[in-house]
């Protein structure tokens, strides 16, 4: 594919033929690749993030026991799913130690019931954690359901609490208890 | 003698930079593709949370979590003990990287599936406590 280029002559100069690359076609295969792969690609969604910093203390030999009333404390249990339960989600809600709370009210019930604990005149002025308590077959989205609730409260809220994962037995023993 | 000069050049476009242009989009492309890939992993449903915030992507190390308890880190899926000294490595790179940080100035992310069993989480916890990390996160897609 050659192209007839006439370069500056004298008349009667014989004219030269040049043989040059035809990019052309090249630079439209190219953008069709360049088409293609961004098709291709699979764009991904930005991820947002909820922070929840972990505990630092070291152990029980750290922890200064002190008797439950000075220590105010606002849980939320998740267990899978209980014949009880009051709606068809996949884990049960409870606050505090058998408030039983539907999956689509827990945000709300969070609210009242934190806010309950903050404005007890007995807690006054004392840090509150949330403590998040999940069973350890629940499904992820529940604890991240619960941390969202707590996340709600937004400056009320002093600092969320992950509760360490408690033997089958003894939280066996907890609901017989919490159920009586 | 008469001399006729004919003055016909074509101001032709120089196309050699665009195809440089043009080829390094490709490649590009073809990395993007290939990096988001090895981080994002075998097709992990992240929960959704309507407070969650933007995430800030950088000086952090992001763990996933597939739906049948699986740690994954940069495409390669690791036992929790093997986990446990990839995080300490990046840590120790990051320590010598950024003079003055501790370990514990290093940031998680865990990226698990909706229905990852929380068990799988709560040994993340254990394991971020032993190698003294605290401050952890985790990736959600913000409700619409």
């Amino acid at each position: 594919m050659g192209r007839r280029k006439k370069s500056k002559t004298i008349a009667g100069a014989r004219e030269e033929e040049n043989c040059e690359l035809q990019m052309t076609p090249m630079i439209d295969v190219v953008f069709l690749l360049l088409i293609f792969f961004m098709c291709a690609t699979d764009f991904k969604v930005p991820d947002y993030r909820v922070d929840a910093n972990l505990p630092k203390d070291k152990g029980l030999r750290n922890v200064q026991v002190k008797p439950p009333e000075e220590l105010p404390e606002f849980r939320i249990t998740i267990d899978p799913v209980d014949p009880k339960n009051i709606d068809d989600t996949g884990a049960t809600f409870r606050i505090g130690r058998d408030n039983m709370v539907p999956y689509d009210a827990l945000m709300q019930e969070v609210a009242q019931g934190y806010l309950a604990i903050k404005e007890d005149p007995r807690y006054h002025g004392k840090k509150c954690p949330a403590v998040i308590d999940g069973h350890k077959e629940v499904d992820f989205k529940y604890v991240i359901h619960a941390i969202n609730a707590c996340l709600a409260l937004g400056d009320q809220l002093d600092e969320i609490n992950f509760a360490p994962p408690i033997p089958d037995d003894i939280r066996e023993r907890m609901g017989k208890v919490m159920s009586h | 003698m008469e001399i006729e000069l004919k003055d016909d050049r074509s101001a032709e476009m120089n196309m050699t930079p665009m195809i440089d242009v043009v080829f390094l989009l490709i490649i590009f492309f073809m990395l993007v593709t290939q990096f988001s890939q090895q981080i994002l992993e075998a097709q992990i449903v992240l929960p959704i949370a309507s407070q969650s915030m933007v995430d800030d992507p950088g000086k952090r190390m992001v763990i996933n979590v597939d739906e049948k308890g699986g740690y994954w880190y940069m495409g390669r899926k690791y036992s929790k003990e093997e986990l446990k000294s990839r995080v300490i490595a990046y840590g120790m790179r990051r320590k010598m990287t950024y003079k003055g940080m501790e370990l514990s100035d290093m940031k998680v992310m865990i990226r698990a599936d909706q229905g990852t069993p929380y068990k799988y989480i709560q040994n993340l916890y254990f394991l971020f406590q032993e190698a003294t990390i605290w401050k952890i996160c985790f990736a959600t897609l913000k409700e619409r």
